[in-house]
């Protein structure tokens, strides 16, 4: 029992940030992000004893932290948004050099509303790449091939970039 | 609500109060063990062994049919109760959500494994009204008792029903829309 709360206290200290930014990401306002960390460092106590190491402690803290806002979610899902702060430096994980036009800070509001009409997976997927996470590391998370979240990833940019320019050109 | 941060004693009571639910849940699960053990073999003592009554041969078996279900029960609410106390969240998504919908679907085979002790407490409701009543209305009793049961149980059953429908369907739902969606390329 003590090996456990060494482990899960260490565990904590070095993710905490991880750990609060993939609440934000799912929880509105600030009492249900810090509801949210709770329930996240609740069900990492609680699965630690099954922890084999076959994965990497920090892509195992994201897995608990994904699967557990996402079963938060499963109780609050009608509400739950992608809340990418305007201006984060984690945004620019998510494009590249030539979808600079989507990061000019007129666009992030629109870019932010677009992220939210996405389904569940594409959201949690969105934010394991704003988080700058290696295709490997998602695909280890979600389970699903690497070749899957990249082609997942390419169709989801597509769908932004087509939304974004469709909007502007509706003004 | 707490905001719990590693820069305050906060964490200290956080993790005193998980040690604590799990040495709670942990005594919880030896007290139901015990007390489930002791009842069988008080129950087995009582209403099968018992050398010292006058019970029949009859009336060892309804016991023993008795104990049988009960214990059969028992064994079924302790697994039901372990599936959902060690949910694993450090698994892949698409792993995880595939254990929801196994955990919460509406199986056959949940159905499948409560009939045999059903079955065993309508042998033993039938045996025990069959041993109390005359030649001439036995037969009748057994059958109103057999369909009384069968109300009660077809009742319990609706009601479990409603209940999963309210309860655990919206879970299955939904983790049965993200596989859909992980499976989408």
């Amino acid at each position: 029992m003590i090996e456990k709360e060494l482990r899960f206290k260490t565990l904590v200290r070095e993710n905490e940030e991880r750990i609060r930014r993939i609440c934000r990401y799912y929880a509105p306002t600030e009492e249900e992000q810090n509801d949210m960390y709770q329930e996240v460092l609740v069900n990492i106590w609680k699965s630690l004893d099954s922890f084999r190491g076959d994965s990497a402690m920090g892509t195992w803290v994201y897995r608990v932290a994904v699967n557990t806002s996402l079963s938060y979610s499963g109780q609050h899902y009608k509400r739950m948004k992608l809340n990418v702060e305007v201006g984060s430096d984690y945004l620019q994980n998510a494009f590249e050099q030539e979808d600079e036009y989507m990061l000019k800070e007129e666009k992030i509001q629109a870019l932010q509303a677009e992220l939210n009409q996405l389904s569940f997976i594409d959201k949690a997927i969105m934010g394991l790449v704003i988080e700058g996470l290696p295709t490997k590391d998602i695909s280890d998370i979600i389970g699903i091939t690497e070749s899957n979240v990249r082609v997942k990833i390419h169709r989801i940019k597509n769908e932004l970039r087509s939304q974004l320019n469709t909007n502007s050109e509706s003004f | 609500m707490e905001n719990i941060s590693r820069n305050s004693g906060e964490m200290e009571s956080f993790v005193s109060r998980l040690k604590k639910q799990d040495n709670y849940n942990l005594q919880l699960g030896k007290v139901l063990k015990r007390f489930y053990i002791i009842m069988v073999v008080f129950y087995i003592l009582l209403m099968v062994v018992n050398p010292f009554s006058d019970l029949s041969v009859l009336h060892r078996v309804i016991g023993l049919l008795f104990v049988l279900a009960f214990s059969w029960f028992a064994m079924l609410f302790s697994r039901y109760q372990k599936d959902f106390r060690d949910v694993d969240y450090g698994l892949p998504t698409l792993q995880m959500m595939q254990n929801v919908v196994e955990r919460y679907k509406f199986s056959l085979k949940t159905i499948l494994q409560l009939i045999p002790p059903l079955v065993m407490v309508a042998i033993a409701l039938s045996l025990t009204v069959y041993q109390s009543s005359s030649a001439a209305n036995a037969p009748y009793r057994v059958l109103m008792v057999q369909l009384v049961f069968f109300l009660i149980a077809l009742g319990a059953g609706y009601a479990g029903y409603e209940v999963w429908k309210v309860k655990h369907k919206p879970l299955v739902d939904h983790a049965r829309e993200m596989l859909k969606e992980l499976n989408r390329m």
